[in-house]
């Protein structure tokens, strides 16, 4: 049997240029309220099936 | 804040999907319709009536856009796979109360209906999405900003790539993934690996030194002619229509014996467009190894359905080896197994499945007395079954055609290429390549799906360095998107023999 070095997390790089993602969750809720906080603005959060509550704390 | 209220409720919207729903456990019927179909108009103009004010709006759930055009779009993705993981946990179907329900029929759900319906909306709203909300880990999101996701999208079209695989263990499942692959020990076993099915799996975009994880069905469906190629696209439309899974029995039993729907079955009584048609590449085998496939000669089908029905209310084990061929399997052997036949792989057997995408349409005849691991006897479905045997799939004729056709095509100094499949009655084409050294390819025609299936590693080039060296180990499938056009596949180690099975949609 032969063992492999078989990759169970592959992941595509992407090149780009603008700092545009974030894994920490005060940052998160940080974007939210600058999104929520423009005046005479719509917010549309929209959820695939069964994502509802992953959001609801951020709104 | 407001919710978007403005489907029909709970109990309409289950009246409404019935006809797709069946009362089959696992299959239903093909919803081709829209979101909009199960949108109530009476609370939908009341939702924009009450939201239509200046200030701060706020709405969301499944939808949400429908309400009112938004000034900033998130969108809170989920892959299938962590779908159906939630629905094993307890997660009801959308706008229901099913918690405890048979987590085979939320699946069914989703798969005919939900996702189909949240698929196509998605895509309707793909190029104006400003935020990805990545929550397949709960309690724990990534957010990336729509360009970024989009962007990385294109890339991977352009570009060799792996999906995120995932494995399950099963009644039957081995211990060859486990150590092959690195997973726990601690599991008792694993049956099935998605490694090769966009349908199902998710990819992995590191955008700002941060993993999102987004569902492979997003890339089939917001980059179709780069990944799949023209020709592709025109005959399947944004779907991958090939899948590459694991079934692994090393140690462990056979898999039920079973057969799959012909095209004018799955047509006419699940909506779907083309069929199950499968194969079982043989990765590694133990010391009984093998596969049953097609039925022995002069096998009278009343005596063999009579002995089915029997075995399944307890009368008796089904006597298998009576009416099924069973095939001794080694490694590289490649079994053909057109809709229609009869088969299973047997204990000790490591497969690489090479299959046309549909998965959901396996007709149970006989699970050899046992229980799923939920301790229920998993669904068996000989009537459907029987409608579909092909009866003349004798030993002659399975021997002659679906065991190891294999055909050199080229043999050159350090290579040799054979074709290796599948029957005349399937779309896919299969292409063994045994090196030593440079094999060139060309994806232009449409996009190819691959694994090492020798050899510790390989390397994927760009003659014209329009995409970084990728590297590939043993048993992992990759994608070349049909973007690609010219690569060249060596092995990372010189003086390595390399083997690589490809596969593509043939062209009549």
């Amino acid at each position: 049997m032969r063992i492999s070095n078989y990759d169970k997390y592959p992941e595509t790089v992407i090149r780009t240029a603008s700092v545009s993602a974030y894994e920490n969750r005060d940052e998160i809720a940080e974007v939210f309220v600058r999104m929520r906080r423009q005046e005479n603005h719509v917010l549309a959060v929209e959820c695939y099936p069964g994502t509802d509550d992953e959001v609801r704390d951020f709104l | 804040m407001m919710r978007s209220g403005i489907f029909y409720d709970d109990e309409t919207l289950t009246e409404m999907m019935k006809p797709f729903l069946t009362d089959d456990r696992v299959r239903g019927v093909m919803y081709y319709g829209k979101m909009e179909d199960f949108i109530d108009a009476g609370r939908l103009e009341k939702m924009r009536r009450d939201t239509d004010r200046p200030g701060r709006i706020c709405i969301f759930g499944v939808g949400a856009g429908l309400v009112r055009k938004a000034d900033t779009l998130v969108y809170c993705d989920l892959a299938r796979w962590e779908i159906q993981l939630r629905y094993r946990a307890g997660m009801p179907n959308f706008r229901q109360t099913n918690y405890k329900e048979d987590s085979l029929r939320k699946i069914k759900r989703g798969y005919f209906v939900e996702w189909r319906i949240a698929d196509k909306r998605k895509m309707e709203i793909f190029e104006q999405i400003d935020w990805f909300l990545d929550t397949n880990r709960k309690g724990n999101p990534k957010l990336a900003s729509g360009e970024a996701v989009r962007c990385g999208l294109k890339q991977i079209a352009s570009q060799p790539f792996r999906l995120v695989p995932y494995f399950d263990p099963g009644v039957w499942g081995g211990q060859w993934m486990k150590e092959v692959c690195g997973l726990p020990a601690e599991e008792k076993n694993y049956a099935w690996s998605f490694d090769g099915v966009p349908e199902e799996n998710s990819l992995y975009l590191r955008i700002s030194d941060v993993r999102i994880e987004i569902p492979a069905m997003d890339l089939v469906l917001y980059q179709p002619k780069e990944l799949l190629g023209m020709k592709n696209y025109c005959r399947f439309g944004a779907e991958f229509p090939i899948r590459f899974d694991f079934l692994d029995t090393m140690d462990g039993q056979n898999l039920s014996l079973q057969v799959h729907p012909l095209t004018e079955y799955i047509r006419s009584h699940y909506g779907m467009t083309y069929t199950q048609d499968e194969s079982y590449y043989i990765l590694d085998t133990g010391e009984n190894a093998g596969v049953y496939l097609g039925l022995k000669e002069n096998v009278n089908p009343g005596e063999m359905a009579k002995d089915l029905y029997e075995a399944q209310k307890g009368a008796y084990p089904f006597p298998a080896e009576k009416y099924v061929n069973r095939f001794p399997a080694k490694k590289h052997d490649h079994f053909l197994i057109p809709a229609g036949t009869v088969h299973c792989s047997a204990a000790d057997t490591m497969v690489l499945e090479i299959s046309a995408t549909p998965y959901n349409f396996t007709f149970k005849l006989w699970d050899w007395d046992r229980l799923g691991l939920d301790g229920l006897p998993r669904p068996i479905h000989i009537e459907d079954g029987l409608r579909n045997i092909q009866w003349d799939r004798t030993t002659g004729w399975v021997r002659n055609n679906l065991v190891n056709q294999t055909e050199l095509i080229h043999e050159g100094t350090d290579y040799t290429e054979e074709k290796t499949g599948l029957h005349e009655f399937e779309f896919i084409e299969t292409r063994r390549f045994t090196s030593g050294g440079k094999t060139c390819h060309d994806s232009s025609e449409g996009f190819h799906i691959c694994n090492l299936v020798d050899g510790s590693a390989a390397v994927i080039e760009s003659p014209d360095g329009r995409f970084e060296p990728y590297a590939v180990h043993y048993a992992e499938t990759f994608i070349i998107p049909a973007s690609v056009g010219k690569y060249t596949v060596r092995p990372a180690a010189a003086g390595e023999e390399i083997k690589i099975i490809k596969a593509y949609v043939r062209n009549r």
